[in-house]
């Protein structure tokens, strides 16, 4: 009887396995191809934020690489990034949350800036909550593009260089949709209840 | 809608329900599980939670890689490792642990496209096309379905989640058709391999359980028919196994059978010599060399079972011009047997009145020796196997001259066996002979008393006397004529001797054969010349059974029909002479001068020649009968023929006939009356009677005058 019992249990432990494993399947996938939010690139107070974080020179196009040490799309990007040089006429920031000392210290002899933020900091100074993600501001402060790197979900072509290039040369570029993570703790609870990415 | 309702197919019309019908007959398996498949599905799915169980460090690694987070990919790795675990421990189905291991494949897709994130994670998704395609060694398209139905589920929670999660960048319906296509194609191809696997492999088994089952049912059906019947009917192989397919009624004939017993086995137990009979047979059946009539006549036909006697028919079972087995009936014909016996008994009974009316001091005479012979045999003492088979011989000549058949057989078994291996046969056939002996000794002693033996005179012998003796007749021709009424007239025996060679004649298809007797009036004191008679048989039953030929090979050779024996006792140049002579085909000497060599004895002079007839088993019979043909008759009479002082001659021509001439001194037909006699003063030699023979005599040819040789004494 009880070997009988334990069976059953069994059974329905089965079921409530393919059930439970389902949605942790299903959420894990939406979790990678959720098109994260990010502030709207006609957004004035944002541009105003990001005025402000910018260097005096004013005759400079500005990009700012916002990019998540936990995130594995970030890192990505990161290993593209310290592979080429800041596009002449730019001055390239890599806002770093979290530490990796040696790719940073990599990107800084390459002519990037990087500024160290914590999420908070990153929400607070920058009114950023997801990476990794991409912002050019021309000469005057506005945003000629806010977006992710990449035209869909972990796609091979890395178009950074091709976007500042292009808004240098006077043409309009589209936003990419941002896939990565979320870094602030609203966003993270949102797109990640069950906490399984850090 | 209208033409999915109902179409044609094959002028047969098809419903929906028909179609959806077949299709969930096509996905669902058949209940009925084999033992194969248990064990096959026990093995694969086994094989498949430790395939799965083998991702769990391999996922590590990938997430290492990719920086997807190791240990997340461990614990998901382990949590959907449960699965499959959970399943072999708790549900009791085969099949429905296998369903879990897809369901378990595409959830480890699942995972391995999260943990594999990176620019090769398109490529991860081919993982859900590879497994879904291995997923057909569990040979049951619901275990595809169950993978399908999952994916499918995945797909959709994906999207009732995150409506642009799966087609992330747009993508216009036609690609969702055909994303979808490409898995309901490959689960199409997947379930069609599944259920092809199953039907012609894994469920094979089940297909020939359920044939074997049919084809039992049937074999059950048989088997009911031939129990119905009262013979055993089976097959028999090239080594005599006997067929497992059998009528009940020869396991109740043969007792119980072992598997793969031999029929020459279970006969073995019972008759060893019929089971070596049947051994060697088989071989020749088997072998095809020779005609299949002749070797299927040389197998035993009937065999003794404890008190059973059966009967066994063989019929060969033929591929092409090859026997490949043998079809066994087998019938008790005890009941045949015994009735046959009982014929015989009676039979017997018959013949031994009438023989008993017509020679009742013969009779007596017969039974005297008969008794002596048999104690002879019963002798352990006795341990001469040339005695034994005169003995043996004289028995069966003497039985069969006074009708007794079964002791005569019983004989001529004895002899075969004696023959065959020079080895005295079992106790079994000695009890048959001496227990038949009692019986037939025990039917004789209701018929007639031993100790009535006496002499019965008519009235005109006595008033013949009577005369003498109111005659004053001499004291010696009173005394003479006195005597001669104790004395055995040689006419009862050659009248015996000429009975039995008819009966024989007949028997053995030479058809009516003439006899002619001359007895010349001869008296002879009877148990002196006992063994004489008995003996003599054998050189009639020869002269019967290889001298006369047979109607026809007399007509080819322009002699009368009928064949002509003179049997005669005469007394010649003062000699007591007895003579057997035939119109036959006469003595081959040339076959007596090989069959004598064959006997390693030296033929060198017409007299080798002569004595080669008369030794022990030398025979130019080319066959062995119940009759002749074992060399053993003419040894005898040689030996009764010495015994009496008397010398033996022949006479013979080819194809004109032979003559055995046995002359004794006259003193030899009555040695006790004429020693008697002697001492009375009285010179007699008794055994003379005077008589007018008007019997002719028999042409017989002789090769002149003279004797081929004679036995000197």
């Amino acid at each position: 009887m009880r070997t009988a019992g334990i069976k059953t249990l069994g059974q329905w432990a089965i079921g409530l396995w393919a059930c439970g494993m389902l949605f942790v399947v299903a959420y894990l996938m939406v979790s990678h191809w959720v098109v994260l939010p990010h502030p709207a690139s006609d957004d004035p107070a944002w541009s105003a934020r990001l005025k402000r974080t910018r260097s005096n020179n004013s005759e400079q196009w500005t990009v700012f690489h916002f990019l998540y040490g936990n995130c594995p799309c970030s890192r990505r990007i990161l290993c593209h990034i310290v592979n080429r040089f800041p596009v002449a006429g730019c001055r390239e920031v890599i806002v770093f949350i979290g530490e990796d000392k040696e790719m940073t210290e990599a990107a800084v002899q390459r002519g990037f800036e990087v500024d160290y933020v914590t999420p908070e900091e990153l929400k607070a100074r920058y009114g950023v909550e997801a990476a990794p993600l991409l912002t050019v501001l021309d000469p005057a402060g506005n945003v000629g593009f806010t977006g992710g790197y990449t035209t869909h979900k972990q796609g091979p072509q890395i178009q950074d260089e091709k976007i500042i290039r292009a808004l240098l040369d006077g043409m309009s570029v589209e936003n990419l949709p941002l896939f990565g993570c979320a870094v602030s703790k609203e966003l993270k609870s949102l797109v990640d209840p069950l906490g399984l990415k850090k | 809608m209208c033409c999915f309702k109902r179409t044609q197919v094959a002028g047969r019309s098809i419903g929906v329900k028909e179609v959806i019908k077949y299709l969930i007959n096509y996905l669902v398996l058949p209940t009925v599980r084999s033992e194969f498949e248990e064990s096959y599905l026990s093995r694969m799915n086994n094989i498949a939670a430790w395939f799965f169980a083998a991702h769990l460090p391999v996922f590590v690694l990938i997430a290492f890689m990719n920086g997807t987070g190791p240990v997340l990919a461990c614990a998901l790795t382990t949590a959907t490792l449960l699965g499959p675990f959970l399943a072999i421990l708790c549900l009791p189905s085969k099949r429905a642990i296998s369903m879990v291991m897809g369901v378990t494949a595409m959830f480890m897709g699942g995972l391995l496209v999260h943990i594999g994130q990176g620019p090769i994670q398109i490529e991860m998704h081919f993982y859900f096309f590879v497994l879904l395609a291995l997923l057909a060694v569990f040979a049951n398209p619901m275990v595809i379905i169950a993978a399908a139905v999952t994916a499918a589920l995945h797909h959709a929670l994906l999207w009732l989640i995150l409506p642009a999660s799966v087609f992330n960048y747009d993508a216009p319906f036609w690609v969702v058709a055909v994303h979808a296509a490409f898995v309901v194609l490959e689960s199409i191809a997947a379930c069609f391999i599944a259920r092809s696997f199953f039907d012609n492999v894994i469920g094979l088994e089940t297909i020939v359980a359920q044939r074997t089952v049919e084809a039992q049912a049937r074999s059950r059906e048989m088997r009911r028919l031939l129990d119905v019947v009262q013979d055993g009917f089976f097959t028999i192989d090239q080594q005599g196994v006997i067929s497992e397919e059998r009528s009940s009624a020869t396991d109740r004939l043969l007792g119980g059978l072992k598997p793969n017993w031999t029929l020459p086995e279970v006969l073995r137990e019972h008759d060893p010599s019929a089971a070596d009979w049947l051994e060697l047979g088989l071989e020749d059946v088997f072998a095809c060399i020779l005609p299949l009539e002749v070797t299927l006549a040389q197998l035993p036909a009937r065999v003794q079972i404890g008190t059973r006697t059966l009967s066994i028919g063989y019929c060969p079972v033929m591929n092409g011009t090859v026997v490949t087995e043998l079809a066994v009936t087998i019938g008790d014909v005890t009941a045949e047997v015994d009735r046959e016996w009982l014929e015989i008994e009676n039979r017997e009974m018959l013949a031994m009145i009438e023989r008993i009316g017509n020679d009742r001091d013969g009779t007596i005479e017969f039974l005297r020796e008969g008794d002596e012979l048999i104690a002879s045999l019963r002798d352990d003492s006795q341990s001469d196997l040339t005695v034994t088979k005169r003995f043996i011989h004289t028995l069966k000549g003497n039985c069969s001259m006074f009708g007794l058949q079964r002791v005569s057989q019983t004989c001529h078994e004895i002899e075969g066996c004696l023959s065959d291996s020079d080895e005295s046969p079992r106790d079994l056939v000695w009890s048959k002979l001496f227990d038949g002996w009692s019986a037939a000794r025990a039917m004789a002693q209701k018929l007639v008393k031993d100790d009535e033996v006496g002499i019965v005179l008519d009235d005109a012998e006595i008033t013949s006397l009577l005369i003498n003796v109111l005659k004053n007749e001499s004291t010696a021709n009173i005394a003479t004529r006195l005597a001669g009424w104790r004395l055995e007239a040689t006419s009862v025996r050659l009248d015996r001797i000429a009975e039995h060679a008819k009966r024989l004649a007949g028997r053995l298809g030479k058809g009516s054969i003439d006899i002619h007797i001359e007895h010349g009036g001869l008296r002879i004191e009877a148990k002196y010349w006992a063994s004489f008679w008995s003996a003599i048989i054998h050189v009639v039953r020869n002269a019967i059974d290889h001298g006369i030929e047979t109607v026809d090979e007399r007509i080819a050779k322009g002699k009368s029909p009928n064949g002509a024996l003179r049997i005669k006792t005469a007394i010649e140049a003062e000699r007591f002479v007895v003579s057997i002579a035939d119109d036959g085909r006469g003595i081959d000497w040339e076959r007596v001068r090989l069959a004598a060599e064959q006997h390693g004895q030296s033929v060198e002079t017409r007299q080798d020649l002569f004595n080669a007839i008369f030794k022990d088993g030398v025979t130019t019979a080319p066959l062995v009968t119940d009759t002749s043909g074992r060399g053993v008759g003419m040894s005898a009479i040689r030996q009764a023929t010495q015994q009496l002082g008397g010398e033996i001659s022949i006479h013979t021509r080819a194809n004109q006939g032979s003559e055995f001439c046995f002359e004794f001194p006259l003193a030899a037909m009555a040695p006790e009356t004429n020693s008697l006699f002697s001492r009375y003063g009285i010179k007699k030699a008794f055994g003379l009677a005077v008589s007018d023979l008007s019997v002719p005599p028999l042409e017989i040819g002789n090769g002149g005058n003279s004797p081929i040789a004679t036995l000197a004494t």
